[in-house]
């Protein structure tokens, strides 16, 4: 058993056998044959090798006259390692000791080579070598399979898809009945991968480093989307653990969200809350009605921009926002943020941004859209064409003066007139929101109410800013949390500012999809929250475990507290209080 | 796959006499075995086993419904019935409620690709509620088999 | 007649710019398989049959490594020059197999 460490991207626990994709294809030997079918195993392997031998020389003839001796010689070479005596003694050792197929063995024979190239550490001839061998690998399987392997579409099994980095193609093709689980070598929290993991709603790990090598295709490997862990071959305890983990996982996400789609999010002494859902691209609109969301509450639409040399235009944006809103009809809200690119978002995928010393504090979200205006109004001007389908609001992102505030509202009306003088019809009484997410704002959160229809509080960024701790830099992830006593402090505030403007204020960072803080946001006397469409049922089963009296007990005492290990303690304590099974 | 596929006709218990989980649960064990499934030496083994994997953590998944279930290594092929309880069974379900649906399911030990397979059947199908209170009000096995494919 | 033949030689390896890669290996296999004697390459623990191109390059012998070649059998003698003319070679103008692979 191995365990890799990478970065977790998308929740969730899959168990299964890994379908290894390169850059070409896919290959993806079965695993074992009977014991009646390995000698003709051995035959396939034998046919396959001296048919690999045969092309090699083949190719060596007619490149010589091409290209010269030299390069038609490197074919020779390969012709050579096809009738290498220890690749044909291990692979078909491996047959008939294991009842593995000719794939199967090629696969774990070759890899076995390459292990040991592996364990010398890197130089200039291993890195060459591991690449000879990896061609090599996929040359034999290719023969074995015929053409060039199965399509990704083709599977029907379920399966791991392992890569090294999935292609937007790749992944567009995804079928989450089929591939339970994503893990990747490269890629980082914000990458393709990540994103659509997240929105097929399977476990994904990425950026893990360097794996493919130490497995084969059919391996029963474990993705942890929980933790960030790659497990390859488990071992028998660790396999029970996973597949107990998962079947509570199904269950309780499973179960919960058909039983309780559709009774109310309400406490257990009637306080109604709302509870909403946080999505990125349209098909997502969907979980949130499967998990019986009130609405979306931050729809993100940086998703227009992934993959993207060109701005999106008006129209791919309109068809987005009509999309959602059509699915979501006409009494569930729609809250639509304005373009929150730049800091770690698509940086360099639209040319927008020049190099930044310090993005995080330079020109992203916003007040990036302030500075490209035509960007922005395109925006604008699709939001408020898709109005009239459904409940939709605008929310500004990343807001950190009333200023910033005010020109995002004349811009907004600028483009209202535009669209009237065309008599393009929208709505005129769309709500105005504001994100909470930059400390500044916080403080000024009483003057910035009395501008905008309601607050929705970024807690992600918050705690970042507040903090000034970056939780992607392990050295001071630990001072990124949303337990200290300071966020505590400015969630109070901005929550009084919205109560006395009587505007309404949502949660929408990850802190409203941890069930720990529920009791202390209801409290602190938030009624909404938006988290990821999966978290709604157990969200709302927690919901229903409330007294408001109690929670508001636990602000209370919670704002006592001086440390966010105190803050945590004390929340965990009072949760399991009200549900007693509740995860650490 | 298909429940037909693993749940053991002969096995159904339309009407449970048990009234605790830990006696449902052996008395489902046996009817597996009296259909043939399990030898008399494996029977305590298999019932400590599923028993254990309660222990756990209830596997009453709220709804009326639980999935107790367990691997062994001297199971040959993946096996699992349906039971019913008409007074209802304390479980320490999710949701509190006491449980009316049973589906047992044991697996052998080598092979986690079945066993996670049907329990994703398993799960899928009591995803249907109406599916859930026709089962419940079920009196015959026939009633159950013709529900449950 | 001599019993079997046993040769011991230091060789360091040539053929830059990567030393012991596909060709010379393959080569140095093929040449092994044609010859009625037993051919071991070793570098320290690690020690490679001289029939398998797969072994040798597990050696991952950059130029300048010196390697022990071990012949022992009927052959063992005439074999050993053009092995060492293997692992002493020139090297090559290109090693890569350029785009059309």
């Amino acid at each position: 058993m191995e365990i890799r460490r990478g970065i977790a991207v998308s929740p969730g626990v899959a168990i299964g056998p890994a379908l290894v994709l390169d850059t070409e294809g896919i290959l993806i030997p079965i695993r074992s044959v009977s014991t009646q079918e390995v000698d003709g195993e051995v035959r396939r392997l034998r046919a396959a090798l001296a048919e690999a031998s045969h092309l090699a020389q083949e190719k060596q003839r007619t490149l010589s006259a091409k290209l010269g001796k030299e390069i038609a010689d490197i074919f020779a070479a390969h012709a050579g390692l096809y009738e290498d005596p220890i690749l044909v003694r291990d692979a078909e050792a491996l047959i008939r000791a294991n009842n593995y197929s000719a794939e199967y063995a090629v696969s774990r024979a070759v890899r076995a080579i390459m292990k040991r190239l592996d364990a010398a550490g890197s130089s200039p001839l291993a890195t060459r070598l591991q690449a000879d061998f990896v061609d090599l690998e996929k040359q034999l399987l290719i023969l074995l399979q015929g053409a060039s392997g199965q399509p990704l579409s083709a599977i029907t099994e379920p399966i791991i898809v392992l890569a090294h980095d999935l292609t937007p193609s790749e992944t567009a093709i995804l079928d989450p009945k089929t591939v339970h689980a994503l893990a990747t070598e490269s890629g980082g929290a914000t990458s393709h991968t990540a994103i659509m993991a997240g929105a097929l709603e399977i476990p994904a790990v990425v950026g893990v480093g360097r794996f493919l090598s130490d497995i084969s295709g059919g391996d029963t490997v474990i993705v942890d989307g929980y933790q960030g862990l790659l497990i390859l071959d488990p071992d028998a305890e660790t396999l029970q653990r996973y597949m107990e983990l998962r079947f509570r996982d199904q269950t309780t996400s499973g179960l919960h969200q058909v039983f309780q789609k559709n009774i109310p999010a309400e406490t257990k002494d009637g306080v109604r809350l709302h509870l909403f859902g946080n999505i990125e691209f349209p098909g997502e609109a969907r979980h949130c009605l499967d998990r019986g969301a009130d609405g979306v509450g931050l729809y993100r639409t940086e998703f227009l921009y992934v993959n993207k040399s060109v701005d999106p235009t008006e129209e791919e944006h309109f068809q987005a926002y009509q999309t959602v809103l059509k699915e979501l009809g006409p009494d569930r809200p729609v809250v639509i943020r304005t373009l929150d690119l730049g800091g770690d978002k698509f940086v360099g995928m639209t040319g927008l941004t020049h190099h930044e010393k310090n993005p995080f504090l330079g020109l992203r979200s916003v007040r990036l859209c302030l500075k490209n205006q035509p960007m922005f109004k395109t925006q604008l001007r699709a939001i408020l064409r898709a109005s009239v389908y459904g409940d939709l609001r605008i929310m500004f992102p990343m807001v950190s003066t009333a200023m910033e505030l005010r020109q995002c509202k004349s811009i907004l009306r600028e483009v209202q007139e535009d669209l009237e003088e065309a008599r393009i019809p929208f709505k005129s009484d769309i709500p105005i929101g504001t994100m909470i997410e930059v400390p500044s704002a916080a403080i000024m959160a009483d003057v910035l109410a009395r501008q905008v229809d309601f607050f929705s509080i970024g807690t992600n960024d918050l705690v970042q800013y507040t903090l000034a701790a970056d939780r992607n830099n392990e050295t001071v992830a630990d001072l990124y949390n949303a337990a200290d006593p300071s966020i505590l402090r400015l969630l109070q505030t901005v929550i009084r500012a919205a109560n006395t403007a009587e505007i309404d204020v949502t949660i929408c960072g990850e802190m409203s999809g941890e069930p720990m803080y529920m009791q202390l946001l209801l409290g602190l006397g938030v009624r909404q929250f938006s988290a990821t469409p999966r978290k709604i049922p157990e969200l709302k089963r927690i919901v229903r475990q409330l007294c408001l009296a109690d929670a508001e007990r636990v602000a209370h005492e919670a704002l006592q507290l001086e440390t966010a290990r105190e803050v945590t303690s004390y929340l965990r304590e009072q949760l399991r209080r009200i549900l007693p099974d509740a995860p650490d | 796959m298909r429940l037909s596929s693993f749940i053991v006709r002969e096995a159904i218990l339309p009407a449970l006499v048990a009234t605790t989980r830990d006696a449902a649960i052996t008395e489902i064990i046996q009817s597996l075995k009296n259909a043939g499934q399990f030898s008399d030496a494996d029977v305590s083994d298999i019932t400590a086993a599923v028993l254990r994997r309660e222990q756990l953590g209830s596997t009453g998944i709220g709804h009326g419904v639980a999935i107790p279930h367990s691997r062994h290594r001297d199971v040959p092929n993946l096996v699992g019935t349906i039971a019913i309880s008409q007074q209802g069974l304390a479980f320490d379900s999710i949701d509190g409620e006491p449980v009316h649906v049973l589906f047992l399911l044991i697996s052998p030990d080598q092979q986690p690709g079945p066993h996670l397979r049907a329990l994703d059947a398993v799960v899928q199908k009591t995803k249907d509620e109406q599916l859930v209170s026709k089962l419940k009000a079920s009196r015959s096995v026939e009633e159950i088999w013709t529900l449950l494919s | 007649m001599p019993a079997t033949l046993r040769i011991v030689k230091s060789v360091v390896v040539a053929n830059p710019p990567m030393g012991l890669h596909l060709r010379p290996a393959t080569a140095f296999a093929k040449l092994v398989r044609g010859l009625k004697c037993n051919v071991t390459l070793s570098h320290g623990e690690k020690r490679a049959d001289g029939r398998s191109a797969f072994d040798l390059l597990g050696l991952l012998a950059p130029p300048g490594t010196e390697l022990l070649l071990e012949i022992e059998g009927e052959d063992a003698e005439r074999a050993v020059e053009p092995l060492c003319e293997i692992l002493t070679g020139e090297g090559e103008l290109s090693d890569t197999p350029g785009p059309l692979s």
